[in-house]
């Protein structure tokens, strides 16, 4: 799993087509791709917050106030779903995740 | 537009009509130049002023389609069209849900031809006329509509046989087609009144498949009428069990969420993999997006060894008659 930089700058990189399923599931389709995902509970709320360029460090500082969880936790968890979304192509980074 | 071109079609031949076999199936009436007897015939009395909704007829059919996204399969699809290839079968061509126009092959029986016309052709055009299509099986009740879906062989149409020895009736088996609204509940339309059964089934439930022709030749499933036992009337979308797998110790139902129904829904869609080729991606994220919303959907994991399908069908009994 890459980690990224508190200071990457992350991005959405294209505009899938969204639905809300309900408060805390979200599911997408990359028409393009023709492939489909779904985002529940903290991935929904990730989601949204990179509807505007985001620094990862400002994204696990807004989670902390959210979520009962710890930083180094909360900034593994961070690097793992965004190196996910980064595989499918639904984020960009604005500078280069440090290499770990 | 199509509806219009078709019209048009229509009235520079006025013996189109008396030419043709008019049946009732999805809610639509159907005018063909061949029988089709798995459908549920209707005289031109009953048609009144209703023009047909659907045409089928045999002649030739393209090489190729303009602009079309091609299968491995040797199957074409675009925005208006669908050209099916089968060997030793024939053609199809499937045009802006209102047209199907079938080159047979030299020396097909005309059941095999319709075995092809019946599935993906009708399925095909009822993505193309804006429903979401369904691989799935389902009796009507005067509560709603009880979908079972599932792979080919996850046990759809033996868990129908069961319920219709029950003496619960069919609204659907193989084609599903559900009418999803912005508004209401999703609106699952009755087929026609024919189900199919394996061979084994059968002797289990004592149906006798004598003189009843085979899905295709080497196969040991049957094909049965049941017009006594059809619900031929629309129902709203009661209950969607998903017929998941054999891997469980024992028979249980899992009440799903939306993402997980919304993916169930997903992967029980019809030939999914033609929306692409057909450019329907878009209407069916949403109309799946909103029934797994506004549905009920249910897995069924069993166990591997036996299929249990008495108990299956009490568990499901059961669970409809709570709430």
């Amino acid at each position: 799993v890459p980690s990224f930089a508190p200071s990457t700058l992350v991005s959405r990189r294209e505009h899938p087509l969204t639905n809300d399923l309900s408060d805390t599931e979200t599911v997408m389709l990359d028409i393009e791709r023709g492939t489909y995902f779904g985002l529940q509970h903290v991935g929904k709320v990730i989601w949204e917050q990179l509807e505007s360029p985001t620094r990862v460090a400002d994204l696990c500082g807004y989670l902390l106030t959210r979520f009962e969880v710890d930083a180094d936790t909360c900034q593994k968890e961070v690097d793992y779903f965004l190196a996910q979304l980064l595989d499918q192509g639904l984020i960009e980074v604005h500078d280069a995740p440090s290499a770990s | 537009m199509t509806h219009e071109r078709y019209r048009a079609e229509d009235q520079s031949d006025p013996t189109v009509r008396s030419t043709s076999h008019l049946f009732r199936a999805y809610g639509l009436l159907f005018a063909s130049s061949i029988p089709v007897p798995e459908m549920t015939p209707v005289d031109d009395d009953g048609v009144g002023d209703r023009r047909p909704d659907v045409t089928i007829s045999l002649g030739p059919t393209p090489r190729h389609l303009d602009q079309a996204l091609t299968y491995p399969s040797g199957h074409e699809a675009n925005a208006e069209q669908f050209l099916l290839r089968v060997a030793d079968v024939g053609q199809y061509l499937v045009s802006g849900g209102v047209d199907i126009v079938i080159d047979p092959a030299p020396g097909v029986t005309s059941h095999e031809l319709r075995v092809f016309m019946l599935g993906t052709c009708l399925g095909v055009l009822l993505h193309q006329r804006g429903f979401l299509v369904l691989h799935a099986s389902g009796i009507g009740t005067e509560r709603g509509a009880v979908l079972f879906a599932g792979n080919s062989g996850a046990g759809k149409s033996t868990l129908l046989a069961e319920l219709l020895g029950r003496g619960e009736k069919m609204l659907v088996d193989d084609v599903c087609a559900i009418h999803v609204g912005a508004e209401t509940l999703p609106i699952v339309v009755p087929s026609y009144p024919r189900t199919r059964v394996w061979g084994e089934t059968a002797a289990r439930l004592s149906i006798d498949t004598t003189g009843l022709p085979r899905t295709r030749p080497q196969m040991d499933k049957y094909e049965r009428q049941v017009p006594e036992q059809f619900w031929d009337r629309e129902a709203p979308l009661l209950r969607l069990y998903h017929l998941a797998g054999s891997n469980g110790s024992e028979l249980s139902l899992t009440r799903l969420g939306p993402l997980e129904a919304f993916h169930t829904v997903l992967h029980n869609t019809y030939r999914k993999v033609l929306l692409e080729g057909l450019v329907r991606q878009r209407e069916h994220f949403e109309m799946v997006s909103r029934a797994a919303r506004a549905s009920t959907v249910i897995r069924v994991i069993r166990p591997a060894e036996t299929f249990q399908l008495r108990e299956l069908a009490d568990l499901i009994m059961l669970d409809l008659q709570e709430g």
